[in-house]
């Protein structure tokens, strides 16, 4: 993104650039939503688990909740 | 950074939501002060051959780099003198077809600047303006080089400003001036896919461009998702964007307006004039025109465009107004086939102009702040405002006066058919005085009267009004 956009491209329509891209498109929103799954194991997934571990522990700090 | 300005140069209200780029006026000039990122990208585009073969065409303004500092942009990293157009339009005083024209334009501009490494960062008709009957591409501000990955920004922009409302227009009939004008955003995909009828949803780039855009909106309305970067790793390219604005140029320019019979539609057989009564006030009109040459002239309720014809002659710029789209899609569509750049027909109710919206509602300046002539026509067009509208007549002169120094006016008496029947609707009784010393009264501290001439029917007459010195 440019650093002086002032449009609002939006997210939701960016999207639709992959939807209404044809082939080539869809394989970039399958690739996308692929890369999606494969974050629930290799981030969320792992933060989880720290979470629950962290929790089974009794300690108080937990540096993958700390935002919420 | 604050650009100051000085002296007589003065920003453009419609030009104040991209910081790296805004217009100016300074006399007759139209500038654009241009910052940061912005200059390298348009100064860019200007050597581009795309963009040169663009201005040779007359598709886009020619622009030419000056010093900021000559110019009154102190403070602008670096500055252009753009070209002048006679008239600026506003979307929601186009037809259809205009609007058509208008979106086919910005999308073969973007295939064009795709394809050359540029793209642009927005996409309304705002962009847009009409040279005669040509469309023009003014916003060379819009361009930035394209970097790879990124999708088109002025896509959402490009679907609310252009597509939903042409698609509505072609498929339900409400015309899309009335949209645009009640909002600077258009309408947005959840509106449109709740308006079209199901065969419009099921066309395949419809069901993409509104009903998952639609779906694809209100799921990502509150998201925390970077989908711009997650595109980018997935492996988006030039050659994914190329395809969208492909596609969607494919879907505009299959997009039709078929309205049904308007009140005017049919005006153009003129079958209540007697030929000879239509050929004298054709004489007093051409009369009037052939005396000089004029910069502007109006024609209010012009349909067809009869009258334009023998006025065009004579003057440089004519604007071709009328409040029925039927009419002035049809004028717009034979002049536009012919190449014209001297004739703008706009889609104008005389009785409800456009005013201004957008930011501190005057983004957009209203169209009378717009419009000046040297030479106005009204044929049959006063006792539509005064009967049927309920407009005094001292208010629709000095409205006349406002918009130009001169007018040529045929005034239906009261008797006349036409009259009677505005009367007969008005339960048997105008609202306001109506006759021809009403009138005169009315013009008598604004103009003279130079000449008058009763038709043969003996109940319209024609009036040439120089405004008073």
């Amino acid at each position: 993104m440019a650093i002086m956009a002032y449009l609002d491209a939006g997210s939701g329509s960016m999207l639709l650039a992959a939807v209404a891209g044809g082939l080539a498109g869809i394989t970039v929103l399958v690739r996308l939503y692929w890369n999606r799954f494969l974050g629930l194991f290799s981030k969320k997934r792992r933060e989880a688990a720290a979470a629950a571990q962290a929790e089974l522990m009794g300690s108080g700090s937990n540096p993958a909740t700390s935002d919420e | 950074m604050s650009p100051a300005t000085t002296g007589s140069t003065a920003p453009e209200p419609g030009s104040l939501h991209d910081p790296a780029s805004r217009v100016f006026h300074r006399g007759n000039q139209v500038l654009r002060g241009l910052n940061g990122d912005a200059v390298g990208d348009v100064m860019a585009v200007l050597d581009a051959s795309f963009h040169q073969q663009w201005v040779a065409d007359r598709r886009c303004v020619s622009s030419q780099p000056v010093d900021p500092q000559s110019v009154g942009l102190d403070g602008w990293d670096a500055a252009l003198s753009h070209e002048r157009l006679g008239l600026i339009t506003f979307p929601y005083e186009w037809t259809f077809s205009m609007l058509k024209d208008a979106a086919l334009l910005h999308l073969d501009l973007e295939l064009d600047a795709l394809a050359n490494g540029f793209t642009t960062k927005d996409a309304t008709p705002f962009n847009v303006q009409f040279d005669g009957s040509q469309p023009m591409f003014i916003d060379i501000g819009s361009f930035e080089r394209a970097v790879d990955g990124q999708p088109w920004v002025g896509y959402g922009q490009f679907c609310e400003m252009f597509l939903n409302p042409l698609l509505v227009q072609a498929y339900c009939g409400i015309e899309a001036r009335h949209i645009l004008r009640g909002s600077t955003r258009g309408l947005t995909p959840r509106i449109t896919r709740k308006a079209l009828p199901r065969r419009a949803r099921m066309r395949p780039s419809v069901f993409s461009h509104v009903v998952l855009h639609a779906w694809a909106q209100r799921r990502y309305q509150d998201s925390d998702a970077d989908v711009a970067s997650e595109l980018k790793r997935a492996g988006m390219g030039r050659a994914v964007v190329v395809a969208q604005v492909r596609k969607l140029r494919s879907l505009v320019a299959s997009l039709d307006w078929d309205p049904e019979g308007s009140t005017w539609s049919d005006y153009g057989d003129r079958a209540h004039y007697e030929s000879v009564e239509l050929e004298l006030k054709a004489a007093f009109v051409n009369r009037v025109a052939a005396q000089r040459r004029r910069s502007m002239v109006v024609d209010i309720g012009a349909n067809d465009g009869t009258f334009v014809e023998p006025v065009r002659a004579s003057a440089d710029r004519v604007v071709a107004l009328d409040g029925d789209e039927v009419v002035v899609d049809r004028l717009y569509r034979r002049l536009h086939a012919a190449g014209d750049r001297q004739v703008t027909p706009m889609c104008v109710d005389f009785s409800d102009p456009s005013g201004g919206i957008g930011w501190a509602g005057a983004q957009r300046t209203p169209l009378f702040d717009r419009l000046r002539a040297d030479l106005v026509l009204l044929l049959a067009v006063v006792h539509h405002v005064v009967i049927s509208d309920s407009v005094p007549l001292t208010q629709f002169m000095q409205a006349v006066r406002d918009l130009a120094d001169e007018a040529v006016l045929e005034f239906p008496l009261p008797g006349d058919p036409k009259v009677e029947r505005l009367i007969r609707n008005k339960a048997g009784r105008p609202t306001h005085p109506y006759n021809e010393q009403a009138l005169l009264d009315a013009a008598a501290p604004l103009f003279d009267v130079v000449e008058r001439e009763v038709l043969p029917s003996g109940t319209r007459v024609m009036f040439h009004f120089v405004a008073r010195a």
